[in-house]
């Protein structure tokens, strides 16, 4: 395996549970935590929800439209600080889920996400595509994937529901 | 009871956060960029999607591609499963043989 692959599967490894987690706890997190719905039968509970579901389809847009900046900003920046910053940006959106008092400020959370979520379905593949050799790349990126259902496998484990 | 579980979720959605950071310092620190690579140029339109040449490049503006359509898919999943685009496409086949 390349040095290079290696590392960044080890990337992989780490921002994977990251959205598993979200994908898993986002919705009940709103629901309970900016509804404050005492109970899955409460009505705010199923208000949240949809609330949830909401801003995650708008982080798709997101992701949407920054696809279209993100090939800007790997040819400034370097793929690799891109993808370090958009990860940060959206590790800040996920924390600050926490802190989230109005249902509006959601929006803004969810756009670090849509943001790093651009990153993540592109940058690494644009990183390792270039060291992989080209009669092998169809292996190693089936290896490469593994990086990303291994860290969910595990990370279901630790979380229980 | 209600409380615990809430802070738990919580407590899961930001680690996953703590997760993400610790994924871009790796990425910072550890991976090795030579120089800055004027591989994903636009304009859109010249894209030689697999030519083999030029196979690295191609590479990475599918797995752009791929992320613009990835988000475009799920933006139809938000009202619900029947406007999934891929139930649209084989409704519409299904159409066609009947």
């Amino acid at each position: 395996m390349p040095q290079r692959m290696k590392i960044i599967a080890l990337v992989q490894f780490f921002t994977w549970p990251g959205l598993f987690l979200m994908w898993f706890y986002y919705s009940l997190s709103v629901a309970y935590h900016v509804f404050g719905a005492t109970s899955n039968t409460d009505p705010k509970f199923g208000e949240g929800k949809d609330f949830a579901g909401l801003t995650l389809a708008y982080y798709s847009v997101v992701t949407f439209i920054f696809a279209f900046i993100l090939p800007f900003i790997a040819d400034k920046l370097g793929r690799k600080l891109t993808h370090s910053i958009c990860l940060l940006i959206g590790a800040v959106g996920l924390i600050s889920v926490a802190f989230v008092t109005n249902k509006y400020m959601l929006f803004v959370c969810m756009t670090g996400v849509g943001i790093a979520w651009t990153s993540i379905l592109s940058m690494p593949y644009a990183m390792l595509g270039g060291v992989l050799p080209r009669d092998k790349i169809g292996v190693y990126m089936g290896i490469f994937n593994f990086f990303i259902v291994l860290p969910e496998i595990i990370a279901s484990f630790c979380y229980p529901g | 009871m209600n409380h615990v579980l809430n802070n738990n979720m919580l407590a899961a959605v930001q680690s996953g956060g703590g997760l993400m950071i610790i994924a871009a310092i790796i990425c910072f620190l550890f991976i090795k960029e030579k120089k800055l690579g004027k591989a994903m140029k636009l304009p859109l339109l010249k894209w030689k999607f697999l030519n083999n040449d030029q196979f690295n490049f191609s590479y990475e503006k599918i797995y752009f591609l791929f992320a613009v359509l990835n988000s475009c898919h799920k933006i139809f999943l938000l009202k619900d499963a029947e406007v999934y685009p891929s139930n649209w496409w084989v409704g519409m086949k299904m159409n066609k043989i009947s």
